[in-house]
């Protein structure tokens, strides 16, 4: 039993949980005997019998935890005895190494001995982990429901919905914000996170405009979230303040709120990549909060971006060379790349690598950004000076004021960095 | 029951005799055609070991057939309790004759099709199951 048993991919065992999923919640909804339950079933004769003996099993284990939480336990915990605990810690052990049918197993056989709404968080857990984030969501919401005051499950709810139904999700932040008041300050934050990824989609001055409704709220919460046991979701709000106030062009505020959180987290690459950003072409501490979230191993494109600008500016070629080529091997739009190539063809052409690879990283560049006519004069440069490649070539360079806006455009609002 | 057949079960819905309602449904005496069959241009049907589907035991019958009642029994049953587990037959669940007119074809070790011996017309082949209907008792031990 491997984490991969579970994987998502085959189409017939995914319908087949669906199925069994919507079968739950028109169970739920005392609907499991109308019209359209008969079409569930109906529906779900062919792909069953497709399936190995393993996902009718699984399938069957899912089936009765549905079960399970469809009738109103109360929360309460059987006693527990030294077997149970002694399965129950197996269970654990068993979540932590991936084996999600044995720990569903052991939940199924002796989670009668905990509290049912962390039965529930360990089930949606695995769930979500094995790629199917809306059958996760049904057992986190169980939890949530059986111990409202926990707000780690609400904030679970709330992440899962985002991976799969952000219509969903925002309605639950809005209900969240609406009534923060009462809501735990760590569950206002996720909320707000939820909220801040939509406001990337909206068009300004709206944007703006909800910015700055987002920022207060943002405030009042931080104090209450204690740092010592909450701590992603307290630098997830500094992390959202920072981006929000650099938005809004308010960048001594900005820098105040990355510095904050990197004072608790020097290693969060991030709010370096953040800060890096905000002050690149202004503080020469930019390059270095960069070049540490590069040595942290930042999974975003920027570091590496906003390094190849500073490398080529300083004559630094084998470096430029070297942060381009990890720039281009990351996610990025095709501008992003485009300038990446770009740096490269100059860092190859000044490091004396043959013309035809320079060529074709120019060549590169223009391909994928078309409008990109500083690679289109500096590749003609190239091309006038290579009958006599030892003469200095005079290259057409950005300016650092000019990256940091094409690159904090390109970034709007990225929570990640 | 007749006992010379193979031993057959099937979730079906049950009229007021306690017997299976014919019906051409997925819970009734009967195939819906185009899902369980096809017929050909003439109206008959085609011989390619489909039919009626059904099980050598109620155990056997798809997790959403099973009556949810019987959820004690197998955990996670999603059948509708509107549904019962019926059975005819005593022999091995094999390919045998089955009824007048009808055939059991296994395809797998727990799935089986009730199906036409002959190319007869769709009217013909659901008049053959019908005829079995007062063979067939509930049976959900």
């Amino acid at each position: 039993m491997t984490p991969h048993s579970h994987a998502p991919g085959n189409s017939n065992y995914r319908q087949v949980l669906r199925g069994y999923l919507r079968l739950h919640q028109l169970t739920v909804e005392r609907r499991d005997e109308s019209v359209e339950a008969d079409a569930v079933r109906d529906a779900l004769d062919l792909p069953w019998h497709a399936l190995t003996v393993a996902e009718k099993e699984r399938v069957q284990g899912l089936s009765a935890d549905l079960f399970e939480i469809s009738e109103p336990t109360g929360g309460v915990a059987q006693g527990t005895n030294p077997q149970a605990q002694k399965n129950l810690t197996e269970a654990l052990e068993a979540k932590q190494r991936g084996e999600w049918e044995r720990t569903l197993e052991l939940l199924r056989r002796w989670g009668k001995h905990i509290a049912p709404a962390l039965v529930s968080y360990l089930r949606g857990g695995i769930w979500v982990k094995a790629g199917y984030p809306e059958i996760g969501v049904v057992f986190y919401e169980h939890a949530a429901k059986l111990d409202p005051d926990n707000a780690n499950y609400a904030g679970l709810v709330l992440n899962a919905l985002e991976s799969y139904d952000l219509r969903r999700a925002l309605e639950m932040s809005n209900r969240i914000l609406e009534t923060r008041e009462t809501q735990q300050p760590s569950l206002v934050v996720l909320a707000a996170g939820v909220a801040f990824g939509a406001i990337r989609e909206i068009v300004e001055p709206d944007a703006i405009v909800a910015l700055r409704a987002l920022i207060p709220i943002l405030e009042d919460a931080l104090p209450g979230v204690l740092v010592d046991e909450m701590r992603s979701v307290y630098l997830m709000a500094l992390m959202l303040l920072a981006l929000s106030h650099e938005h809004l062009g308010e960048t001594g505020a900005a820098f105040d709120y990355y510095s904050m959180g990197l004072r608790i987290e020097p290693s969060h690459d991030a709010l370096l990549t953040g800060r890096g950003i905000l002050t690149y072409g202004k503080s020469p501490q930019s390059p270095s909060d960069l070049e540490q979230a590069v040595k942290l191993g930042s999974p975003l494109v920027w570091p590496y971006f906003f390094l190849a600008h500073h490398y080529i500016a300083n004559n630094r070629y084998e470096d430029c060379r070297r942060m381009c080529e990890k720039g281009l091997a990351m996610t990025a739009s095709l501008a992003v790349h485009s300038q990446l190539s770009e740096w490269l063809a100059i860092a190859e052409a000044e490091l004396g690598f043959p013309s035809g690879r320079v060529r074709a990283a120019f060549e590169q560049a223009l391909r994928l950004d078309p409008s990109n006519d500083t690679a289109r004069r500096n590749l003609d440069t190239f091309e006038r000076a290579s009958p006599r490649p030892t003469v200095p070539k005079t290259w057409e360079k950005r300016s650092e004021s000019n990256v940091r806006v094409f690159g904090q455009a390109e970034r709007r609002l990225q929570l990640a960095a | 029951m007749p006992t010379d057949r193979p031993k057959v079960y099937r979730a079906m819905k049950k009229d007021a005799d306690d017997k299976p309602t014919v019906a051409q449904t997925a819970t009734g005496l009967g195939v819906r055609s185009g899902t369980d069959i096809i017929t050909d241009a003439a109206g008959n049907v085609v011989l390619d070991a489909n039919g009626m589907s059904v099980a050598p035991g109620w155990r056997n019958l798809e997790l959403h057939r099973i009556p949810k009642r019987l959820g004690s029994i197998i955990p996670g049953a999603r059948g509708s309790d509107n549904t019962h587990c019926f059975t005819t037959g005593g022999g091995a669940f094999q390919r045998d004759p089955f009824a007048r007119g009808l055939e059991l074809i296994p395809d797998a070790a727990h799935h089986a099709a009730v199906a036409p011996i002959a190319a007869v017309p769709l009217a013909e082949y659901e008049a053959d199951l019908a005829a079995t209907r007062l063979d067939w008792v509930i049976d959900e031990a």
